[in-house]
C-alpha cells in the first residue's frame, strides 16, 4: 500500500524549512489528492503548525476543534469510526500529555489508527519554559501497546515517516524536533521502514546510537572523536522507537563503548530502549546515555539550552571522550 | 402494565438478577436502575437498527460505561444479545465485564470506562455522519456525576459549533455519584440551563416516563444538538436502593436479591 501512494521528493526543497513546514506547508498540500478521507484536526494550531495555505486550498480537510486537546482525540476517534483517516495536531507537550489518556483509550485500547503529530518536541520551544518542552514523550508513547512511536532526524526523514503514517493502518505518533534551519541528513529516501534502522557512518570501535534532532550533532561529535582518538566511530540514526530494530541495536555489542544520544530525558526514552535491549544477552558493552538529566532546564534560546545539557558535538565527544580515560 | 412497562420490568428483574450472580464482584445496580425507561424506549421504540443495514444503525453510546450493566439487558430485551451472553457478566473471560467493550454487530460502540471519553467519541461520530449526509442519529447517555468531566463541556461546544442536530444527549440525572448526592459533591445546579448555554435544544422531563421520553424522541431539532435531562431516582424500582448512594457499585447479597426480587414482583 505505501509503495503504491509513495512520492518523488525532490529533497532540495526541504532545505531550512525544518520538519513541520516541510510536511505541512510542502508535502501535504501537493499529495492531498491521494488521500480523499484524510483530515487535519488541530486544536488550535494550524498556524503553528504552518497549515495556513493548505487550510486555504483543501478547508474540507481541515477541522479545528479549539483549545481543547482530549476533545481533539476523541474527534479523532469518532471520525476514525466512521472511516476518515485522522492526523490530530499539537505541540508535542500538550498532545501527548495533556491527553494522554485520551490516547491510550482510543487509539492504544481502542486501536483507531489515529496519526498523532507532536510539533516541537524536545526544547526547541526555547523562551516557552519548561511547560513547552517535550521531553518524556517518548517514555510515555513508547509503553501503549500497538501505537509506533517515529522520531525523524530531518526533513527528509519527516516527510517520509507522515507519508508512511498516513498510510497506515496503525496508530502512529511521530515526534517533530529541531530548529527549522536544521541541515538536511538525506539527499533521498525510499519508502520508510519503522522497522530498519539507519546506518549513517560506519565504524568498529564505538556505536552511537541516536535519534531525532540530535543524530547531525552526533555525526559531528563521531568525527571529533576519530580525530582524537583514531578509534572509529558507528552512527545509527533509530527513528523509530516502536518498532524496534533490535537487530541493528544488537549488532552494537561488537563495539568497546556504546552511546546513545537523544533531546529527551535518559529516563525511558531511546537510552533506556537500547538499555533493555543489551540487557537481554551476556557481556554487552558498557552503555553512556547522553540525554536530559530529571530536572527542569534553565531557560533560554535553543543553543543555550543544548549545551546546558551537552547536547551538542562538542558536548557529545567531550563525554565519550571522558568515558574512554575510565 | 402494557408491553413496554413489562419489559422495562422484566429488564430490572435481570440487573437484580445478574448482580446477584456477580456476587463478590459486586454490580452498578442504582445508575443502571435509573436509566431503564431511557434505553427500553430507545431500543423498542425509535432506534434504527437492522443487521444488514450496520452503515445506517443509530449509534447508542453509553458514555456512563458503568450503566452497561442496564444496556446488556435492554440489548437482550431486542434479541441482540442470549440469555447465555447475558448470564456471562461479570465473569472471568466474558465478553461482558463491568463496562462494554466495542463490538458494533452485538450493539456495543464504545469501549467505555473513563467518564467522559464517549461524550467526546460521540462528537466525532456525529460530525462524520453529518458529513457524508447519512441520516444516522448518534445517541449518547450521560451521567449527573460525569458531567464534573471536562471533556464533557469541550464536546459540547464542538457539538454546538458545528450544529450537530443529528446528536441526541439524555442525561440520566438521578442526582447521586459515588460519594454521595451531586449537589453536595460538586454542584452542577440546573444542568438544563447550562446545556441551553451551550446551544443545545434541551428538554426536561420524567426519566421514568415512557411516555415523554417517547415524545422527546421523536422530535430532536432539525438545527441543533438536543438534549435530554431525564428526571430520574437512582435504585428505581427497589425501594432500599433509591436514592441511595451507597448502592451505586455494591455486592448485592442473597436476603437483598430475594427481597429486591419479590418487591419488582408485587408490581
Amino acid at each position: 500500500m505505501q509503495s503504491d501512494m509513495e512520492h518523488k521528493l525532490d529533497s532540495s526543497v526541504f532545505e531550512g524549512q525544518g520538519q513541520i513546514a516541510s510536511i505541512f506547508n510542502l508535502f501535504l498540500p501537493d499529495v492531498i489528492q491521494d488521500y480523499p478521507n484524510l483530515k487535519i484536526l488541530s486544536s488550535d494550531m494550524s498556524y503553528g503548525a504552518r497549515l495556513e495555505r493548505f487550510k486555504a486550498f483543501y478547508p474540507e480537510h481541515f477541522l479545528n476543534v479549539g483549545i481543547a486537546e482530549e476533545n481533539l482525540i476523541g474527534v479523532s476517534a469518532g471520525l476514525t469510526s466512521e472511516g476518515y483517516k485522522c492526523v490530530a495536531l499539537a505541540q508535542a507537550t500538550f498532545i501527548t500529555m495533556r491527553c494522554y489518556e485520551q490516547v491510550r483509550q482510543y487509539m492504544s485500547y481502542m486501536g483507531y489508527p489515529i496519526v498523532l503529530v507532536g510539533l516541537s518536541a524536545g526544547l526547541v520551544m526555547q523562551f516557552m519554559g519548561n511547560t513547552h518542552y517535550a521531553i518524556e514523550d517518548l517514555a510515555i508513547m513508547r509503553v501503549l501497546p500497538g501505537i509506533e512511536v517515529l522520531s525523524p532526524a530531518d526533513s527528509v526523514e519527516a516527510v517520509r515517516a507522515f507519508e508512511y503514517a498516513i498510510s497506515s493502518n496503525k496508530p502512529v505518533y511521530i515526534r517533530l524536533t529541531g530548529s527549522a534551519d536544521a541541515p538536511l541528513i538525506y539527499d533521498e529516501y525510499e519508502t520508510y521502514n519503522p522497522h530498519k534502522a539507519n546506518l549513517l557512518k560506519d565504524g568498529e570501535d564505538i556505536s552511537i546510537i541516536t535519534t531525532g534532532s540530535m543524530v547531525t550533532p552526533s555525526l559531528e561529535a563521531a568525527k571529533i572523536v576519530e580525530q582524537k582518538t583514531g578509534k572509529s566511530v558507528r552512527v545509527i540514526d533509530l527513528h523509530s522507537i516502536q518498532p524496534l530494530d533490535k537487530e541493528t541495536i544488537g549488532s552494537c555489542r561488537d563495539s568497546e563503548l556504546i552511546v546513545t544520544a537523544e533531546e529527551h530525558y535518559t529516563i525511558g526514552g531511546l537510552g533506556s530502549v537500547v538499555a533493555d535491549i543489551l540487557m537481554e544477552k551476556p557481556n554487552s558493552p558498557r552503555l553512556v546515555k547522553v540525554g536530559i538529566d530529571n530536572k527542569y532546564s534553565v531557560v533560554g534560546d535553543y543553543g543555550f539550552l543544548l549545551q546546558q545539557h551537552g547536547l551538542t558535538p562538542e558536548g557529545i565527544s567531550q563525554t565519550i571522550l571522558k568515558e574512554l580515560e575510565k | 402494565m402494557n408491553e413496554l412497562e413489562r419489559i422495562c420490568h422484566d429488564i430490572r428483574v435481570n440487573i437484580i438478577e445478574l448482580a446477584f450472580r456477580a456476587g463478590k464482584n459486586s454490580a452498578h445496580c442504582g445508575g443502571s436502575l435509573s436509566a431503564v425507561e431511557i434505553l427500553a424506549t430507545l431500543y423498542h421504540k425509535h432506534l434504527n437498527w437492522n443487521a444488514d443495514d450496520l452503515d445506517n444503525r443509530d449509534r447508542v453510546i453509553i458514555s456512563k460505561a458503568h450503566a452497561s450493566l442496564v444496556q446488556y439487558c435492554v440489548l437482550e430485551s431486542v434479541g441482540r444479545l442470549t440469555k447465555e451472553e447475558l448470564y456471562t457478566f461479570e465473569q472471568s473471560g466474558s465478553h461482558y465485564t463491568v463496562h462494554a467493550h466495542k463490538d458494533i454487530e452485538k450493539g456495543l460502540e464504545f469501549s467505555g470506562g473513563s467518564l467522559g471519553l464517549g461524550m467526546s467519541y460521540a462528537v466525532g461520530v456525529a460530525y462524520a455522519l453529518k458529513e457524508k449526509g447519512s441520516k444516522a442519529r448518534v445517541y449518547v447517555l450521560l451521567g449527573d456525576g460525569e458531567c464534573d468531566e471536562g471533556i464533557i463541556w469541550e464536546a459540547m461546544m464542538f457539538a454546538k459549533h458545528n450544529s450537530l442536530s443529528n446528536l441526541t444527549v439524555i442525561v440520566d440525572h438521578n442526582h447521586l455519584q459515588a460519594d454521595g448526592f451531586v449537589e453536595d459533591v460538586l454542584d452542577t445546579s440546573n444542568l438544563a440551563d447550562k446545556f441551553r448555554a451551550f446551544g443545545f435544544n434541551t428538554l426536561e422531563l420524567d426519566g421514568h416516563s415512557i411516555d415523554e421520553l417517547s415524545k422527546a424522541y421523536s422530535k430532536p431539532s432539525e438545527t441543533a444538538p438536543t438534549a435530554i435531562i431525564a428526571e430520574t431516582v437512582k435504585g428505581k424500582g427497589v425501594s432500599f436502593m433509591e436514592n441511595k448512594y451507597n448502592w451505586h457499585f455494591t455486592v448485592l447479597p442473597e436476603g437483598k436479591y430475594k427481597k429486591a426480587i419479590a418487591e419488582l414482583n408485587a408490581k
